[in-house]
């Protein structure tokens, strides 16, 4: 597992950035937070998987990546008003703080 | 991420905007601001960089938010994984949240050496393109 530890951060890296790159605020918030679950549910306890378990984890993730970088490109390309939230710069990023 | 920054830099080009219509009469204040509104513009030459302090107040805020960051342990030179208590893959959210901060995209062989507040303090104060 050790050998695929920084394939699995630079993945996850990845994941993150493709989920943070729809338009769609729910959409956005949705994505981050599937990727975050999914992989601290199955990647994060490494050591406990078999070697099967994790190959098909690490496979399963990639295949979503892919899928999910396409659907964020399809997402900002048909990107309509932001919801009312995001109107307000304090909340822009999401539940934000204002500075 | 420019999306954050131009609202951020929109709030303090309002008053800016005020004193450049006053030099230049032809253009109101009202039409510049109005210009701004729908056009976000970054004026390079505004502002100067980053201060240690506030860099650092804007990391603990990011750490502050997320929820698995142990607070009691959270100073300048605290790790991410010992102190903080965090796993590698947080380490990875909390560097994205910087990103995110910072509005700036750290690439993923710097991003894997920022282990501790410090070294994320020192790797924003050392980006140009930070604010």
């Amino acid at each position: 597992m050790s050998a695929t530890r920084t394939e699995i951060l630079k993945l996850y890296r990845a994941s993150l950035r493709a989920a943070r790159g729809f338009e769609t605020y729910n959409f956005r918030k949705y994505f981050y937070r599937r990727t975050r679950d999914r992989f601290h549910d199955t990647l994060g306890r490494g050591s406990e998987l078999s070697g099967q378990e994790a190959s098909q984890a690490l496979d399963s993730a990639r295949a979503e990546l892919a899928v999910m970088q396409r659907q964020a490109l399809v997402n900002r390309l048909f990107a309509h008003n932001r919801t009312v939230l995001e109107a307000d710069p304090q909340y822009a990023g999401g539940a934000r703080r204002a500075n | 991420m420019f999306r954050l920054a131009s609202f951020r830099l929109a709030a303090s080009m309002r008053t800016t905007a005020a004193a450049v219509a006053a030099s230049a009469p032809r253009l109101s204040a009202a039409s510049l601001i109005r210009q701004q509104q729908t056009q976000p513009l970054r004026w390079y030459s505004a502002g100067g960089a980053l201060s240690r302090d506030s860099i650092q107040e804007r990391i603990f805020q990011v750490l502050q938010d997320f929820d698995k960051v142990n607070q009691e342990k959270l100073t300048p030179v605290a790790t991410f994984t010992k102190d903080l208590g965090l796993d590698s893959l947080d380490t990875v959210e909390v560097v994205m949240a910087i990103e995110e901060e910072f509005s700036v995209e750290i690439p993923d062989d710097e991003a894997d050496k920022i282990t501790t507040v410090k070294e994320a303090i020192d790797y924003i104060s050392h980006r140009q393109d930070a604010h």
